[in-house]
Parts: C-alpha cells; structure tokens; sequence
C-alpha cells in the first residue's frame, strides 16, 4: 500500500459557497425571476386566485412530466403521451357512459394507459427500435383509436361523483392540483430514497456499465415507460372529469410541452441526470408565461413566438450558469 | 540549451486537490521526452495545461524564448503543440483520409472537396509513416494500430512541432507497438519534439531519449534515460522500492467452485475447466484469442450455443449478467471507462449498485449503512478521492478501478473475473490491486484473471490457461518456471 494514508473525508458537511448555491438551483432563481417579472407587470399575478388558476392550468401538463421525467433519465423519450391522454381520456368517459362503476373505470383505464406504456418500453427495448420511433408509432395509433371510438365525437353527460375530480376542495384549491404536487412528492422520494431510483439513475448514466453490475437494465427502462404510460392515464382521467367531457381531440402537441418543460426542468436528454423537482419548477415556470400573457390581455399567438424564445433563453442561461468556472 | 518548450513553475487546483504544484518541464528540440508517473501524479494536467484543455493558475509557459498564453486547444494548436490522447479523436464513420483532413479538406475552391488531391496526400502520408492501407478504407474498420497512425498523420498534416502522445500504445499488438518505435525515430529524425507518456517502463528505454517523473502534482526529476537505471526510475515513481514478489505456489487441493464445459460461441470453442475455492486462476493469450469472450459468456454477458456451468456442484443456467450477479459473481470488465464506470454518478453510487437491495428496507435505500459500507471500502482499498460523493468521472484510473473491485467486494462477491484489470494503471496502484486480489483469494473468493501482460500472470496467478483461436490449447500450474513457455504457446498456438 503507497505511503499517503487518509485523503479520504466527508465533504458532505462542508458549507458550500454562494457561488456553488446559485450555480446548483440556477433553476430556481430563474423560477423566482418569473414571479417577480409576473409581479411588477399585474398586481393580480401573486393573487390567491391566481396563483390557485395557475397551479390548476399546470397540473396536466405537470402529471405527464413525471413520467416523462422517468422516461429521459433512462435516455428515452415518449411521444406518444399527448395521445395516450386522449385515449383514456376517452375510454374513462365511455366506461362511464356505460354506467360502470366509477372506481372500477378508473382503474380499468390507469391499467390501459399502464398497458400501452408497457408496449412503448417493451418494443423499444426487446426489438430495439430507437424510442423515438416506437413512441410516434404509438401516438398516431393511440389518437387515431381515441377517435374512431366516438367516430371523433365528445363523450358528455358524465357523472358528478367523477366530474369531482376536476373540481375544489377544501373551499377554492383545484384537486387536480393537489393529485400533480402529491406524485410529484411521490416521484421525488422514490427517485431519492429506494433503490428502483437509483438505478434509474445508473442506467441512465451508463447502460452497459449497470448491465454489466446486474441491473436487469431493459426491464427498469420498461418500467419507466409504465409508469410514463400510467401518468399519461392520470392525466387523462382528471382532464375528462375537469372537461366533463371525453374529448379525442385532447392534448394535442402535449408531448412538446412536456418534454420542454422536462428539459427546461434541467434533466438531461442523454439520460441519468436531473429529476422530477426540476421538472416542477419547469412545468411551472411554462405555465407562468402563459398567465402573464393572460393577465396582459395578449394573445396566444403572441404567446407562442415568445414561449419559443423563453424556452431557449432559459435554457442557455442555465447552460451558462452550470458550465462558467 | 535549446529549449523548444518550457513550462515554468506550472501550478494548478481543482477543488479539494492540489494537482499541479511548482511543476518544471521543458523541451529540447528534437527530443523524445518521456513522462512519467503514478496516476494522480499529474501527468494528464500537466499535458491538458499544455494542450489549452486547462487553464494554470500559476506559472509560464515560453515557446521557443517567447511567452505565450494557451488558453484554449485552437491556441495550443495554433502554436504547434499537437496532442493525441489516448481516447483516439477520429470520426469512426468517415474514411481515413477525411479524418486526416478534417477541418480544412485542403481549402477547397469553390466550396468543392477535390477527394483527389486528398487521397494523394495521404497516401504521401502514409508512405512516410510507412502504412500500406488505403485512404478511402472507413476508420471503423481499421485496426488500432492503423488509427494511432492516422492521429500520428494528422498531427504532421497540422504542421506541429510538438506532438504529444499520450500512452499511445496501450492498445496496440507488441508488432504495432514496434512499428510505433519506429515511425516516433523517424519523427524525431525530421525535428518534431516528441512527448511520450507511458506507464510501461521497457517502452521509456525503447524509445526516450530523456524523462520526466512526476509524483502528488510535484516534479521529482529529469533526467537522460541513459543515465537512470530502471530500479531507480521506480523508485522515483512510487516514493519506494519495489521488491519483486515471488509467489509461493501451494500445490494443496483445493475444493472446485466453478466447472465450466464445453462452452461454445462464436468466439470461443468448446472450452472446458475449472476452478477452486480461492484459487487466481490466470487466462492468458493473444488479443483475439477469446479471453474477454470466455468471461462475459460465464458472466452471461454474451449468449453461448452450448456449454454448462457448475457452481458448487450446482448445475447453473446463467443468460444474463443480472443472474450471475445474484448466484455470487462480479466482472471487472476490459474497458473501463464504458463498462465498467458509470462516470456521471458518484464513486458512492458505483460502488454500491450490485448491494442497493441488501442496504435497504422494503425498497428504500437506508443511507447510513450504505455510507457505512463505502467507508470500510474506501479504507481497505485506500481509494484517494475527497469524498464518497464526487463523480466516478473526476478519479483518476486507478482509484475507479478500486470503485470498481469495491463494487464487488461490498456484495461479497464469490467469483470474481477480472479482464485487463490494470490496462492503463501505473505501478503503484498495480501493485495495490495485486495485493488486493490477493488478499480477497485468500478470504475464499475465486478469481479468473485474464490479461496480456506476461508479468501480472506470474506475479498474481496460481494456475495460467493459455488460450488461442478461442480454445483453450494449454494449462500451466508452476506459472513462474514456464514464462518462455507461456509465451511461445500463446503465440504459436
């Protein structure tokens, strides 16, 4: 053994810089620039109600970006979820229409959306199709089955003991809202906290090295498709009871908001960095430029162009920040 | 003196590490310099200051009598200083003359590549270096040796008058590596100034005329290859003397862990044998020969046609690495920076990959315990890095090996098999995995060791198997006396 005894020590405890606080929630502070900018442009911004609307607005958008999130951190990508939404959207609405139990739709429904999930993964990883490709497979399929269902015709009438689930509780506060910051919790402690992260997180980083450490890699990747795919559902579920109606039409172009709020959310597209926090701040911060387009009175063209150019903006800041030395 | 180079006073931190301090290095024209020293010596930074991948912090560098300042690899090109690194920079898609002329394609006129005028000059190229492909082969197809060349090409096209060459030979094939010689003596013969890093002591006397030893970030000497003696070279190396181990054979009978039978598959043929209970059993043979294929097929890395496997006395169908994993087994693989390391996580993640479900409760992973553990690894296998939560990517290779084997050793590990376990490894940290491996026969563990380095075989093993073509052709249990043996056999089959 060399001569040098003990480098070895916990830094963990260490205080760290101001410089090294900025440039690891880089993210946040641009989140908190956004509030303030909404702030000094309407008074109405920081309002209960709007901060309520807000959370609301963001929570479909936020469900299928935790999936999402497990998605890009095993270096995949899903974009067929828009379409999955639709699709059980759909098939919730018309199980009820049937006069089916609700509970009983919903869970028939999260295990379709968990289904088609398991396709997503199964064929990208057994047959190897780039996920790309499997996932567009699926998204021109699953809107197409979501609308040939009701010849592309809403399903309405649903019952109120569903259509709660868009609604309040406690007073004012969405449920839907509480449903996306509950899995988001959710999604935060198993990414951290149980070994199914963490081994995301390894196969991700590297598929060969967890391969090689006796990680089943292809059946946590389909996993994570799964659990895409059942988000996807959740989604759905709650935007038919919000709508209170089965709409084959719905989230059209989601998957792009998704994945941009993930990226922008700062995981990585390669796989194995980032998580679901992140993919919070960033649902939310997407969601707060179109409220500050709205309480401007601007429209949504307007919010388009310049949504691009956030997007861009935000992310090369953070590039910026996370590389300067 | 004339000095082409000289770096002064050169002193570089990264956080938690001094890596560079007060580090002297110069260049005289038309010399092949040798550097050498541990890994985490500072070799690599030194060379990266050099190259603009860097910044110093400290220090001057002067080219010929001038100050300059690098501060990208653009400025350390444009001053003639080429490098190539040991992860090869070429384009495997493209052909080998594009990747020679990459980046200028020879100012074409008007925007069109004249491919004429570029397969001309490489095939100048290649005559000079004298290598008989032809430019228009695709660089994947190439052989290491042909695609070192081509870096070697590339760097003579870019009009460098110092070309650093960092271990550029730890791929190559004993006949390339000659070849290398060779065309570094013509180099040198035509005034290039030639850097060399190697870990390989015979290769420093084949080829340097002069070298530079550094150890912890510090310079130690320089000094004519001529008038240093090997024993001595190590000893500025490692800070101490290394005195030849001689293995002491115990010829007692050991109870069989693995049997292995007629294993077949593309690569290898009908290979059969066994191995005991804390026995370091040595696989030996030429690149090609099946050595990494017969482990990743027990490891069920790569799928067999026929064969079975025994552990124990127990019949075992393994098809993935997974189950191999779960009946007791871990690989070290050849390649480690993309099989073995997942370089984004930290060193503490790595290692505790295989054991995350027997260091948690009902799927959560309890912290205190797994830190626990890491900590009892980083202290038996004296991995240097600033804390258990750094990235696998920021050690230097020796200390991610050790990650690796501690991998391994925190999930008690029964068979280990380890491929090239000290490819690219400096002596120090060499002899610290020997000892290791050693220290884990000892406690029971078995060890299938393959490697190409004649050395490591008669220094670690208690029985080497020769392979060739993908049979297994020899067995030799006195390893020590056979050495010309071994070496014939491999060869000739």
């Amino acid at each position: 053994m060399t001569a040098k005894i003990e480098t070895y020590q916990d830094s963990e405890k260490s205080f760290p810089s101001v410089k090294s606080i900025l440039k690891k929630y880089n993210l946040f502070f641009i989140f908190l620039g956004f509030i303030l900018i909404g702030s000094l442009l309407s008074d109405q911004f920081l309002s209960v109600q709007n901060i309520l609307n807000l959370l609301q607005q963001s929570s479909f958008v936020g469900i299928v970006s935790i999936g999402m999130t497990f998605v890009i951190l095993v270096a995949g990508i899903d974009l067929s979820v828009g379409a999955i939404l639709a699709l059980t959207g759909m098939l919730v609405s018309i199980l009820l229409s049937t006069g089916m139990n609700p509970i009983l739709a919903v869970v028939l429904t999260l295990l379709v959306g968990a289904f088609l999930g398991f396709v997503n993964g199964f064929i990208s990883t057994k047959f190897k199709v780039p996920a790309f490709i499997a996932t567009l497979a699926m998204m021109v399929s699953a809107r197409g089955f979501a609308l040939l269902t009701t010849n592309g015709e809403p399903v309405y009438d649903l019952p109120d003991s569903f259509t709660a689930l868009g609604g309040n509780i406690f007073g004012k506060v969405p449920l839907t809202a509480v449903i996306w910051i509950v899995l988001t919790i959710i999604a935060i402690v198993v990414l951290k906290y149980t070994t199914f992260g963490r081994k995301i997180y390894a196969v991700g980083g590297n598929e060969e090295s967890s391969r090689l450490s006796g990680i089943p890699v292809k059946k946590y990747v389909t996993w994570c498709f799964v659990i895409c795919g059942t988000l996807a559902g959740v989604a759905g579920i709650l935007m038919s009871a919000w709508l209170t109606v089965g709409q084959p039409t719905a989230g059209s172009g989601l998957e792009l908001d998704v994945i941009a709020a993930v990226v922008l959310g700062g995981t990585s597209l390669a796989g194995g960095k980032g998580g679901v926090g992140g993919t919070f701040i960033g649902v939310l911060i997407m969601s707060m430029i179109i409220n500050i387009f709205n309480l401007l009175g601007l429209s949504s063209y307007y919010q388009s162009i310049f949504m691009g150019f956030i997007i861009v903006l935000a992310l090369i800041m953070n590039q910026y920040i996370t590389h300067k030395k | 003196m004339n000095h082409i180079l000289e770096m002064k006073r050169i002193s570089k931190s990264f956080p938690g590490v001094k890596a560079l301090e007060n580090v002297d290095f110069s260049l005289e024209k038309g010399e092949v310099h040798c550097l050498i020293g541990a890994n985490g010596a500072g070799k690599s930074t030194l060379m990266k200051v050099l190259a603009g991948v860097y910044a110093k912090d400290e220090g001057e560098i002067l080219l010929e009598g001038q100050p300059v300042t690098i501060k990208n690899p653009f400025d350390s090109m444009a001053l003639g200083i080429s490098t190539i690194h040991q992860e090869l920079s070429l384009v495997e898609e493209l052909s080998l003359a594009e990747n020679i002329f990459l980046g200028n394609y020879l100012k074409p006129q008007g925007g069109f590549v004249n491919w004429r005028r570029i397969h001309e000059e490489t095939k100048k190229l290649f005559e000079l270096l004298g290598l008989s492909v032809s430019p228009s082969m695709r660089t994947s197809e190439a052989s290491m040796g042909v695609k070192q060349m081509v870096e070697i090409a590339k760097a003579i096209r870019s009009e460098c008058k110092i070309i650093v060459m960092d271990e550029p030979s730890t791929a190559l094939s004993s006949e390339e590596v000659t070849k290398l010689y060779k065309v570094i003596d013509l180099l040198k013969k035509q005034g290039y100034t030639i850097v060399y890093i190697s870990h390989k002591l015979d290769e420093l006397y084949a080829v340097g005329d002069r070298v530079t030893v550094l150890r912890n970030g510090q310079w130690i000497i320089t000094d004519s290859l001529a008038n240093l003696k090997q024993p001595e070279l190590i000893h500025h190396i490692t800070g101490r003397s290394i005195e030849k181990e001689e293995k002491v054979y115990k010829v007692s009978s050991r109870e069989e862990f693995l049997r292995v039978e007629g294993f077949t598959n593309d690569k290898i043929h009908n290979v059969s044998f066994a191995v005991g209970k804390g026995e370091i059993v040595g696989l030996y043979g030429l690149v090609g020969s099946g050595r990494t294929e017969l482990l990743r097929a027990i490891y069920g890395a790569d799928a067999r046609k026929a064969g079975e496997l025994f552990l124990d006395g127990t019949k075992k169908n393994i098809t993935s690495p997974s189950q191999a994993v779960e009946l007791g087994m871990g690989l070290v693989p050849e390649n480690r920076k993309t099989e073995g390391a997942n370089l984004e996580l930290s060193i503490l993640d790595n290692a505790m990959l295989p054991s995350l479900h027997s260091y948690s409760k009902r799927s959560f992973v309890k912290p205190k315990k797994l830190k626990a553990a890491m900590q009892e690894a980083i202290r038996k296998l004296n991995i240097k890095a600033s804390s258990m939560h750094v990235k696998m990517g920021t050690l230097s290779g020796g200390n991610q090996q050790k990650v690796i084997i501690a991998k391994w050793l925190i999930h008690n590990s029964k068979l280990l098999l380890f491929d090239e376990p000290t490819q690219g490894i400096d002596i120090g940290a060499k002899d610290e995995i020997y000892s290791i491996m050693k220290e884990i026969a000892h406690q029971g563990t078995s060890i299938i060791m393959a490697t190409s380095e004649i050395e490591e075989l008669l220094t670690v093993c208690d029985r080497v198997l020769i392979m060739f073509e993908g049979k297994l052709i020899k067995e030799f249990t006195q390893p020590a006396e056979s050495k010309n043996d071994i070496m014939n056999i491999a060869v000739s089959g």
